[in-house]
C-alpha cells in the first residue's frame, strides 16, 4: 500500500465527530502498528470485530478484512501521536457522525424559496447546452485530428500500451471491404449470414466500424482512427448491402461469436421502440448465455431523438439488461441529438457513451475514408475499449468486462438516462 | 422461439418437436439456445410454444440501416 502522511493524528479539522478514531493499518505490520498505537495512546486492548461492536473506552476495535481499527483514546494523545514514524500506522482520523440524508418535505421553511429558486434556475438552464449548436460545430472544427481521430483521443487510447492482442472481436454489420488497403495485413475471419450476399461491404457502415474499433495503428495517410488495432478481426455479416437485416441474422453472428469465443460483439444495429414496449426475451435470454460463455455484446442505444424536442427509447436489441447500451456524444462531450435516452424500465437504459459525433473512420474503397454520425460509430468505440480491456484483464469475460467498462468510464455532467456511467476510457 | 436453460443441452431434440409442430427450422442456435425458422400462421405458433422445453417464441424483427448517403448511422 502507498498510502503516506506526514503529520500528527491530531491535525484534522473539529467536526462532527464522535471523539473516536479511525487507524487504517498497513496489512503486511498490522501487529506492531496496533502496538505502537496502544502505547502512544493508552488504548489497552484489542478485541476482534465479531466479539464487540462498541468498545469500551481505551479499547480498540480492528477489523482484520478491513485492517482498520476504532480507537477510544485521548484527544491530546492521539494529537502527539507521530504517524509518520510509526511502522504499520497509515493514517488517523476522527471517526464521524453519519446521518440519513433529508428528504425535501423536511428542509427547514426557511430555505425553501431558496430551494425553489434554485430549482427554477436549473429548469431554465436545462434547454441551453442544446440552444448553442453552432457552438458545437465550432468545437468540432476546433478538434485537432492532424495525428488521431478526435475519439480515440476523448477514450484515452492514444498513449495505451494495450492493442487488442489476441483478443478476438466479432463486429455483426454490413461486412467488411476486404480489399481496402488498411486491413491487408490483418487476421481476419469472415462469415455472411446474408442470403446471397459475400461478407464483401458495399455499404458502407460495416467498414467503418470495424475502422473505428480494430482499424490500424498507422495508416498511409491522415490521422489514426482505429483502436484495438491487434485484435483479430470478426467480420460477420448480418445485414445486406442495402443494410437491413433480420432478427435471425443476427442472432446468427452472436451464435457464430460465441462458437468462436469472441470476447466482444458489436453491434450497431437496432430497430425503434416505443415508450412502455418491453425488451426482447429471446434476445436477453442469447446475451445472458453470450456472457456466461465469456462474450461481452454491446450495441447502439438508436439515434431516434430530436433534442432539445424529443426524445426516443433505447432501440431493440440494445434495450436487453445484459446488452450494453451505448449513446453518443460529441468532441465537446454532450449527449449528440439523435442519442436514444433511458426512457423504459427494465434494462431499457443506457449504460454507456462513446463518441458518436463526426467521427472519421474508413469505408470502402475507392471512397477509403469518411465521417460519419451515430451511435453507431460511438458503439465501436465501446467495443474497441472492451477489447483493450480484455487484453489488460485476460481473466475478464463477460459481466467482469461489462463491469471494467463502466467502472472505469469517465463521468459526465450529462444525466445517467442519456450517458449511462459516462464516456468509455482506454486502459 | 426460445429454449429454456434444462433444454438448451438437448436443443436437436426441441428442434425435431418443433418441425412436427410446424416449423421450418432455419437454424439450431446450441450456443444462444434459440431457433430461428418460419411458420405458416399464428395457429403454429401457439402450437410451437406449448412445447416442452420452448420458453417462449417472437416474431422476427426486420432491422433497417439509414440509406448509406445519409450522415447520421
Amino acid at each position: 500500500m502507498d498510502i503516506s502522511l506526514n503529520g500528527n493524528a491530531g491535525d484534522y479539522p473539529e467536526g462532527t465527530t464522535t471523539g473516536r478514531y479511525l487507524v487504517l493499518l498497513d496489512e503486511d505490520a498490522a501487529e506492531p502498528g496496533i502496538a505502537a498505537l496502544t502505547a502512544a495512546t493508552g488504548a489497552v486492548r484489542v478485541t476482534a470485530s465479531d466479539d464487540v461492536s462498541e468498545p469500551a473506552a481505551n479499547e480498540a476495535l480492528y477489523f482484520p478484512e478491513l485492517g482498520v481499527a476504532v480507537l477510544d483514546a485521548n484527544p491530546q494523545a492521539m494529537g502527539e501521536f507521530e504517524i509518520a514514524s510509526t511502522p504499520g500506522v497509515l493514517t488517523v482520523e476522527p471517526e464521524r457522525m453519519n446521518e440519513v440524508l433529508r428528504t425535501t418535505d423536511e428542509i427547514p421553511a426557511v430555505h425553501t424559496t431558496e430551494y425553489l429558486l434554485g430549482y427554477r434556475e436549473a429548469v431554465m438552464n436545462l434547454t441551453a447546452p442544446a440552444a448553442d449548436l453552432d457552438d458545437q460545430a465550432a468545437t468540432l472544427a476546433a478538434a485537432d485530428e492532424r495525428v488521431s481521430a478526435w475519439g480515440l483521443q476523448a477514450v484515452n487510447a492514444i498513449g495505451s500500451r494495450y492493442t487488442g492482442k489476441g483478443t478476438r472481436v466479432a463486429v455483426l454489420d454490413t461486412g467488411l471491404d476486404l480489399k481496402h488497403p488498411d486491413y491487408v495485413r490483418r487476421t481476419i475471419v469472415t462469415q455472411s449470414f446474408v442470403p446471397g450476399e459475400g461478407v464483401q461491404d458495399a455499404n458502407g457502415h460495416g467498414t467503418h466500424c470495424i475502422g473505428t474499433s480494430m482499424g490500424p495503428k498507422t495508416v498511409a495517410s491522415g490521422p489514426r482512427y482505429g483502436l484495438a488495432y491487434e485484435a483479430e478481426i470478426y467480420a460477420g455479416k448480418v445485414l445486406s448491402n442495402a443494410g437491413s437485416g433480420s432478427d435471425a441474422q443476427i442472432l446468427g453472428g452472436i451464435e457464430w461469436a460465441i462458437r468462436n469465443k469472441c470476447a466482444v460483439v458489436s453491434m450497431s444495429l437496432g430497430a425503434r421502440t416505443r415508450p412502455g414496449q418491453s425488451f426482447s426475451a429471446v434476445f436477453e435470454a442469447a446475451a445472458a448465455r453470450a456472457q456466461r460463455l465469456g462474450t461481452l455484446i454491446v450495441a447502439a442505444a438508436g439515434n431516434d431523438s430530436r433534442r432539445p424536442g424529443s426524445t426516443t427509447p433505447v432501440s431493440h436489441p440494445a434495450n436487453c439488461p445484459s446488452i450494453m447500451a451505448v449513446a453518443a456524444v460529441d468532441s465537446s462531450l454532450r449527449v449528440a441529438g439523435f442519442s436514444n435516452r433511458g426512457i423504459n424500465p427494465s434494462g431499457g437504459q443506457v449504460d454507456i457513451a462513446g463518441p458518436g459525433v463526426n467521427v472519421y473512420s474508413s469505408v470502402p474503397m475507392p471512397g477509403r475514408y469518411a465521417r460519419f454520425n451515430g451511435t453507431s460509430m460511438a458503439t465501436p468505440h465501446v467495443a474497441g475499449v472492451a477489447a483493450l480491456l480484455a487484453q489488460a484483464y485476460p481473466a475478464a469475460r463477460g459481466l467482469a468486462l461489462w463491469h471494467l467498462l463502466t467502472s472505469r468510464a469517465r463521468r459526465l455532467p450529462a444525466p445517467s438516462a442519456d450517458v449511462g456511467a459516462g464516456l468509455v476510457q482506454a486502459p | 422461439m426460445l429454449v429454456d436453460d434444462e433444454h438448451v443441452a438437448s436443443i436437436a431434440a426441441v428442434a425435431d418437436l418443433a418441425r412436427c409442430a410446424g416449423l421450418c427450422v432455419s437454424a439450431v442456435l446450441g450456443a444462444a439456445g434459440v431457433i430461428t425458422g418460419t411458420t405458416d400462421g399464428p395457429d403454429a405458433i401457439s402450437a410451437i410454444e406449448a412445447l416442452d422445453g420452448v420458453r417462449c417464441v417472437e416474431v422476427a424483427r426486420e432491422i433497417r440501416l439509414p440509406p448509406p448517403d445519409s450522415r447520421t448511422q
